[in-house]
């Protein structure tokens, strides 16, 4: 071979390896989204069964569930860890800084969002409180165009603002009842929107020397021992939570925290391989696949705004995924 | 105690000389050999990625016999800073690097 063609093969090889590592990033975050849409389906149908549905207050139901759910998540990612040989690095990782930020994270992430998330909910209503928790990839975005030096393109900034706003109609509901907390509940929402961003921004930034499937198992175990230590007892959540290891909906949760463990695994590697605006814009489309599994598994009727928000939602993820090639160096030096 | 996997290529290829992936797991096999995380694939993926975040750099690509892609590794100065994220057992020692 001359040395000109020796050359240009070598670029023709490099240039596949690189975009190949790049389409699997992209891919990953994508069939994340898709899987956390059915786990969201799953999980909403075991929240309506007991003992979920019942509880002493109104939020024991829904964060023993949470709990639950990241649990058997955690247990489901470590047997993953396990039988690809990657167990050991577990304690390896724990006693490390980056290992430290990625439990940061789970704080972040699990019970400090989800926590906020719920009592928005309550406090200042859906259409509010979905709204303003949608924007956490803008967050997360802006966070880590500061944090991490992430270079985000004007176009990917569009396929960003576009998958939330898309998020935003196929979640809104018209306003109403009364809410005497209402800016309280503003206020947790907006807790949550900043805790998802930060999830996001930290555990990137632990994976850039943590394995994201060690990060992601960490992330579930840990937020798991926070709900069952920290939140279940203020909540009354602790009766809820054992009580559904005598029912049926626990089959559910557990199906769900599988779906939920592999979402959350390539959410992790899309995070990693991608960066943090990217991956979180693949991720919210959840929305767009929750509207097409509820259609396919419970009787949810299709409306003109699920089916506007849906096509909202498709046009973003187009922009953010265009051009892999902007993926080979993900941040500014 | 052994590093997670990415602490320890890191920690290698900071002993001031660029290596192969091949190179690397020749390196690493009397420590990680036995593991199933330990091959070549995952070694890629890793390498990849910490390339991505700016970590290591390539900075000499050619051909192996069979024609096949070979590139070489280096920390950068950015991958040079996050050392300090290693135990202090391990920023203080160093091993022989076979190439």
């Amino acid at each position: 071979m001359s040395e000109i063609s020796v050359a240009s093969r070598i670029e023709v090889l490099q240039a596949k390896q690189e975009l190949s590592h790049t389409k699997k990033g992209l891919l990953s975050g994508v069939i994340s989204g898709a899987l956390w849409g059915l786990d969201g389906v799953i999980l909403g149908m075991a929240l309506a069964m007991a003992p979920f549905s019942g509880g002493s207050s109104l939020y024991a139901g829904p964060l023993a569930g949470a709990a639950m759910h990241d649990g058997f998540a955690g247990f489901w990612l470590f047997l993953y860890n396990l039988f690809t040989g990657r167990w050991r690095e577990y304690g390896r990782t724990l006693v490390t800084k980056p290992g430290m930020i990625v439990c940061l994270a789970s704080l972040f992430g699990g019970p400090i969002a989800m926590s906020g998330y719920m009592l928005g909910i309550n406090m200042a209503g859906a259409s509010y409180a979905l709204a303003i928790t949608a924007m956490y990839p803008a967050v997360g975005a802006i966070l880590a165009v500061f944090l991490l030096k992430e270079k985000i393109t004007p176009r990917v900034w569009l396929g960003i603002i576009l998958c939330i706003a898309g998020a935003i109609i196929v979640g809104y509901t018209p306003p109403e009842g009364d809410f005497p907390q209402f800016y309280l509940g503003l206020g947790l929402a907006l807790l949550a929107t900043f805790g998802w961003g930060m999830e996001g921004v930290l555990s990137t930034f632990g994976m850039d020397m943590v394995d994201p499937d060690i990060a992601i198992g960490i992330r579930e175990a840990a937020s798991f021992v926070v709900y069952l230590i920290g939140v279940l007892p203020i909540a009354a959540g602790l009766i809820v939570f054992w009580d559904a290891f005598k029912e049926q909906s626990l089959y559910y949760v557990a199906l769900a925290g599988l779906m939920g463990g592999l979402s959350y695994l390539l959410w992790y590697r899309a995070l990693n391989m991608t960066g943090v605006g990217r991956a979180m814009a693949l991720n919210i489309t959840y929305a767009l696949w929750a509207v097409f599994f509820g259609w396919l598994l419970t009787d949810l009727e299709l409306t003109a705004n699920l089916i506007g928000g849906a096509v909202v939602i498709t046009v973003g993820t187009l922009l953010v995924v265009a051009n892999p090639k902007e993926l080979v160096q993900l941040r500014n030096k | 105690m052994k590093l997670p996997m990415r602490f320890r290529i890191l920690h290698l290829l900071s002993e001031g000389i660029s290596l192969s992936t091949a190179e690397i797991i020749a390196n690493l096999q009397s420590e990680y050999a036995g593991e199933g995380q330990f091959k070549e694939s995952i070694m890629n993926l890793h390498l990849s990625s910490m390339r991505a975040v700016g970590l290591i750099e390539i900075i000499e690509l050619s051909l192996d016999a069979v024609g096949a892609l070979q590139q070489k590794y280096k920390i950068t100065e950015f991958g040079r800073s996050r050392l300090s994220y290693l135990p202090s057992s391990w920023q203080k020692s160093g091993s022989k690097v076979a190439v």
